[in-house]
């Protein structure tokens, strides 16, 4: 008999993670707020409850809602994308290994923002939005690409999928590169985008990818049970009833929205979506319909964390996020493989 | 079981059919034009040595593999028309594979088997884990409810999957090889389950499996496939004939019977194919002219004795043709009734010319195959090594007015070998292997040849 965490326990204790790592994400930056005021400034905006505003200071509330809310809530969507997302390519792909970027999402968004940054997209068409725009359609259409490559006919074989997202994103990752090398300028935001990061996002990078992650997650999610089922091959998924062919394009299609959002919004951040449903499996056993939600949760927790440390290492300045998951989720990852290897999953 | 006749509870018609079913991974097919019916209530057994087609007809007949043509119904309805969860309502399958190193317990595997009977929005409710509990009951695997199935041996996941497969609660459960796993206690009870199952809920079982001796125990019906097509079907005695099993896996395996149920039953005859065919598997070469049913028993005492045949000008439809082509030996044919074309004159006396060696069956002669002779001639001419089968003195064979007899004697002044029955053309192509490297051949009126 496997002794598993119980999932509503962890449901309840992810939750409360959240939400205390939300309001210490927005309570430190360059400018420390004491903890009760930051509580205080952030309840006084629900109904009923604006006599706890009383007493702070305006320009604290601001810094608090205009400036930190929106990156934390940003944060908490991408967390909340790339934690579901990898999931369920976990799930698709049967693969433990497997991550939200498998199939292209990653280095067709990198070689969309790369261009956009390299040729001042932004600056000719005189919107902010230009990069993200492109990421989220190079990520889009790489996935799209990589799909058409794989299919044989009816059938998209998983195996086939990986193969094409490799041989794809070789290309496009060389691509990205030369346009690195080139464009010497615009090599340091070339890769601060790359290694993906909050800076500076405000309330409509928040709305923009509000829809997208929202519903790719939720279509996830819809999909748990299937996922379960798939487990035990795509062969006797079918024998259960399941269309495997049209889930398969129904999971890639919301993780693709989902992910393709996150990214276009906060760059390339790593480890996130492969290191949480990876060890969250290893606590809570292999049901998608508890997996799903709390890698979401799980998810969006570490990357307010990992967004918090970037802010706060070396002040003023700002490290990409990108790195922080990396540094954390490496020796964590490696620490798992050896646990696994020495006591079997 | 209850004494009622189950032939008065069947429904009319089949609860499974495939109708002239041909599948192919992508090449060439594996599976030629294949029919079944599946009765309601009935044991099926498909057997067949390897890579003869039966798994692949499992999975024509479980959806899993949409045939190339031909149909598969269910009660009556193209199963590959129909929703898969309609038909995981019907037919569940215990895939040979197994269970691979999942983390789910038991308990929760089983219970996926209840997925085509909830909707999206519910979980499962009591009815399902009294299905589930059941089923585990079944398969016996209840004590294990709570263990990892990446944590159990092959036989214990194999039973598993049969568990999962019966919280379906399925009309017809197919199953490819479900007791490759099993030592022989767990094989007959299996098996035994699967049969009182069969009788106490009428459920229909199709069955892949290669244990013949299982197979003729268990199943009501066999069939008997080799190269993708099928070669005998009926009750395991009509099945299990001496000559089916020489046909399907060579002279190795012979028929005798079960001491208590007097059921026909194989046992392995060891180095029988080593004794008829002395270089093993890597025989020879030989190109075989027919015709008419003459080469049949000629073809399959060569095909027996493991050499690499190629046959030809057979008549579409004759039974050398027939045999021929289950024994998927690389053949020229002519049309029925026909004369042999002169493009399939040429292309037979190419494959005798490729041959280590030509026999000729003691076929008659007409101007429609006078062809034939022509092609034996030719290859003879060019040294190729020749045996005629003269059962029949060829002059009473000729329907030709003295033309055929004269390209015959040519062909026997040629140094030909004569053999008065197949049995001598297996042995003159026996000695030809076995003989030392330099002289693989007796030469004919020479005697033992001393270097």
């Amino acid at each position: 008999m496997r002794r598993r965490v119980n999932p509503a326990a962890a449901i309840g204790l992810l939750l409360a993670a959240l939400a205390f790592s939300v309001v210490l994400g927005t309570a430190f930056g360059t400018v420390s707020i004491p903890f009760g005021e930051t509580l205080r400034a952030l309840l006084s905006r629900l109904p009923g409850a604006g006599w706890l505003g009383a007493g702070v200071r305006e320009t604290t509330t601001t810094i608090i809602l205009a400036v930190r809310l929106p990156r934390v809530v940003l944060a908490v969507l991408v967390g909340l994308a790339l934690g579901v997302s990898g999931t369920a390519f976990q799930g698709l792909f049967r693969n433990p290994m497997a991550d939200p970027y498998l199939i292209g999402v990653s280095s067709g968004a990198a070689a969309g923002a790369a261009l956009g940054i390299a040729l001042h997209l932004d600056a000719r068409a005189l919107t902010v939005w230009v990069v993200p725009l492109m990421a989220f359609t190079g990520a889009t259409g790489t996935v799209f690409l990589v799909y058409r490559l794989a299919r044989r006919g009816n059938r998209v074989p998983v195996a086939d999928l990986l193969l094409a997202g490799i041989a794809v994103g070789a290309v496009l990752s060389a691509l990205v590169s030369a346009v690195t090398v080139f464009s010497q300028r615009d090599l340091r935001q070339i890769v601060f985008w790359l290694m993906g990061g909050f800076s500076g996002r405000g309330w409509d990078y928040v709305l923009a990818v509000t829809p997208y992650i929202v519903a790719g997650t939720a279509v996830l999610g819809f999909y748990a049970r299937d996922l379960n089922a798939l487990q035990l091959g795509e062969e006797a998924a079918g024998h259960l009833g399941i269309e495997v062919e049209s889930l398969k394009r129904s999971l890639i299609l919301a993780a693709t929205l989902a992910t393709g959002a996150a990214v276009a919004a906060s760059g390339v951040i790593g480890f996130v979506g492969l290191v949480v449903p990876h060890a969250l499996r290893l606590v809570l056993g292999p049901d998608h319909r508890i997996l799903l939600p709390t890698s979401g949760l799980a998810g969006a927790t570490l990357l307010v964390l990992a967004d918090l440390g970037a802010r706060t290492v070396v002040p003023p300045a700002e490290v990409p996020v990108g790195i922080i998951t990396a540094l954390l989720g490496g020796p964590f990852f490696i620490y798992l493989l050896r646990r696994s290897r020495r006591g079997g999953v | 079981m209850a004494a009622k006749a189950p032939q008065a509870v069947r429904a009319p018609g089949f609860v499974l059919e495939a109708r002239d079913v041909s599948c192919s991974y992508g090449g060439a097919d594996v599976l030629h034009q294949v029919s079944l019916g599946v009765p309601h209530g009935a044991i099926i057994g498909l057997v067949g040595p390897n890579a003869s087609g039966k798994s692949t007809l499992l999975r024509a007949l479980s959806r899993a593999l949409r045939p190339r043509r031909g149909q598969v119904l269910l009660e009556g309805a193209d199963v590959y028309a129909l929703p898969a969860a309609k038909v995981a309502r019907l037919l569940a399958v215990v895939e040979q594979e197994g269970l691979s190193d999942l983390s789910f317990t038991v308990e929760e595997t089983v219970l996926l088997g209840r997925f085509p009977h909830l909707s999206r929005t519910r979980r499962e409710g009591a009815r399902d884990w009294e299905a589930a509990r059941e089923a585990m009951r079944q398969a016996a695997v209840l004590s294990l409810s709570g263990r990892l199935v990446g944590e159990l041996s092959g036989g214990e996941r194999q039973r598993v999957s049969l568990a999962r497969a019966l919280a379906q609660e399925p009309t017809v459960l197919l199953l490819d090889e479900p007791t490759s796993h099993l030592d022989p206690g767990h094989q007959l009870e299996v098996l035994d389950r699967l049969e009182q199952l069969n009788r106490a809920a009428g459920l229909t079982i199709v069955v892949v499996l290669h244990d013949l001796n299982l197979a003729a125990l268990y199943a009501h019906e066999l069939v008997l496939l080799t190269s993708g097509r099928v070669l005998a079907r009926g009750t395991p005695r009509e099945v299990l004939t001496s000559d089916n099993l020489r046909r399907a896996y060579g002279p190795g395996v012979a028929l005798a019977s079960h001491p208590l149920t007097g059921d026909p039953q194989v046992t392995l005859i060891p180095g029988a194919e080593a004794a008829l065919a002395p270089a093993g598997r890597s025989g020879l070469t030989i190109h075989v002219v027919g015709g008419g049913g003459a080469a049949a028993a000629l073809i399959e005492a060569l095909a027996a004795a493991g050499h690499d045949l190629s046959a030809g000008v057979l008549n579409a439809g004759d039974s050398d043709w027939r045999l021929a082509g289950a024994l998927r030996v690389r053949l020229v044919e002519a049309p029925p009734f026909s004369a042999i074309p002169e493009d399939a004159h040429r292309r037979n006396q190419a494959m005798a010319l490729a041959a280590d060696a030509v026999v000729l069956a003691d076929i008659p002669f007409g101007h429609g195959n006078l062809a034939n002779l022509r092609a034996v001639w030719a290859a003879a001419e060019a040294g190729k090594k020749v045996i005629l089968l003269e059962k029949t003195p060829p002059g009473e064979r000729d329907y030709t007015g003295g033309q055929a007899s004269r390209l015959y004697a040519a062909i026997r002044r040629s140094a030909a070998l004569v053999a008065g029955d197949e049995r001598e053309v297996i042995e003159f192509i026996a000695a030809a292997e076995s003989g030392p490297g330099d002289r693989p051949w007796p030469e004919h009126g020479t005697g033992p040849g001393v270097g």
